[in-house]
């Protein structure tokens, strides 16, 4: 199935784009973000440790979900990635 | 899942603050937004709010607040005015170049409203100085770059059961929500560790902070007098590359510091009993 995922704050600048299309093997969250990882800029989603990096948000439609949850995506489902911005 | 809606402010003011008739004939216009009034009014008149910084957000924040009549506002902002602040933080100005920032942005804001009470740190929030600053604050409205001094002010106010409004830009998008302690996610919950991307310059217009700032300063007036509903556990994204908006649920982190001494006060009220 194929997943809307939309970039949001710094990702998208560093990714030149504000959505990736990915052509999912399974449906999941896990899989989703492996992909992801695979991708150019998937270092910018890690932490040191190489687990994904606590200060990128994630959320499924309009609701946060954790990297760690088990989500299994529905046809029409986006995902949004969101990484911090602040004032100045 | 359903979130939690939270209408109003803790308001700790046991009295209220009557209005001349000069601030009747200067608020007049405002007083007849149904749900405010002149008890809204009141509130605005009788509560000190702490923005921090004085900077392309801070600026609009403290000037909105400034024409609608708070009572005080404590700033804090550390250092002078250089020639890049100039595109966004409006409480600054060119002939003002090398002064001090805070002393610019009291002196612009006293012009607007000479009734307003002042109290002035030229000094940016760190947990150092962050009791002393919020000492006279009813509520916070962070408009600091660094994370340091955003996560400082969200200890600060969760320690003292104070509200925090959090704004934020970056290039064309913006971000705005309130956190209620005990009651929402706190900043922790929500980026539990400084983020490794941010970098403390970037590219902003000042329209943008203009928009985020005006609509903070819209979110304070509410949650002070009680009108409408506010950005509890909700994220709001301004994308205005596209002028879009959304409303993202937040979740509160139960790893988080603030759920763990929620969960340890409970217990300790619990034992009492």
């Amino acid at each position: 199935m194929k997943l809307t995922v939309f970039l949001q704050g710094q990702l998208r600048l560093l990714v030149g784009k504000d959505q990736v299309v990915l052509s999912l093997t399974k449906p999941s969250l896990s899989t989703a973000l492996q992909m992801l990882c695979e991708r150019s800029f998937g270092h910018r989603l890690l932490a040191k440790d190489g687990s994904i990096s606590p200060s990128i948000l994630f959320f499924l439609g309009d609701q946060q979900i954790k990297a760690t949850d088990e989500v299994f995506f529905a046809e029409g489902d986006t995902l949004t990635l969101l990484s911090p911005i602040s004032g100045g | 899942m359903q979130q939690e809606v939270i209408d109003t402010m803790p308001l700790k003011h046991e009295t209220l603050s009557a209005l001349t008739p000069e601030e009747q004939a200067i608020y007049e216009w405002q007083m007849w937004t149904p749900g405010f009034g002149e008890l809204g009014q009141q509130k605005l008149k009788s509560t000190s709010v702490l923005v921090s910084r004085v900077g392309g957000l801070g600026s609009i924040v403290a000037y909105q607040l400034a024409a609608a009549g708070i009572g005080k506002l404590v700033l804090a902002h550390g250092g002078q005015i250089k020639p890049s602040d100039l595109n966004r933080q409006i409480l600054m100005t060119y002939q003002g170049l090398g002064q001090s920032r805070v002393a610019s942005a009291k002196e612009r804001l006293l012009q607007l409203n000479p009734r307003l009470d002042i109290q002035a740190f030229d000094e940016n929030i760190s947990s150092e100085n962050c009791d002393k600053i919020m000492a006279e604050a009813d509520l916070v409205i962070d408009c600091a770059p660094l994370f340091a001094e955003r996560f400082a002010m969200n200890d600060g106010a969760l320690a003292k059961g104070i509200p925090l409004i959090e704004c934020a830009m970056y290039e064309l998008e913006a971000q705005l929500t309130t956190i209620i302690p005990e009651q929402t996610p706190c900043l922790r919950c929500i980026y539990p560790e400084t983020p490794p991307l941010w970098k403390r310059e970037f590219p902003v217009f000042g329209a943008v902070s203009g928009t985020v700032g005006c609509m903070a300063a819209m979110e304070a007036i509410k949650l002070i007098s009680g009108l409408g509903s506010l950005l509890t556990n909700t994220l709001l994204t301004i994308d205005l590359r596209t002028m879009s908006t959304r409303k993202l649920q937040l979740n509160k982190n139960t790893l988080c510091s603030c759920q763990q001494a929620i969960k340890t006060k409970g217990l300790a009220e619990h034992a009492c009993e």
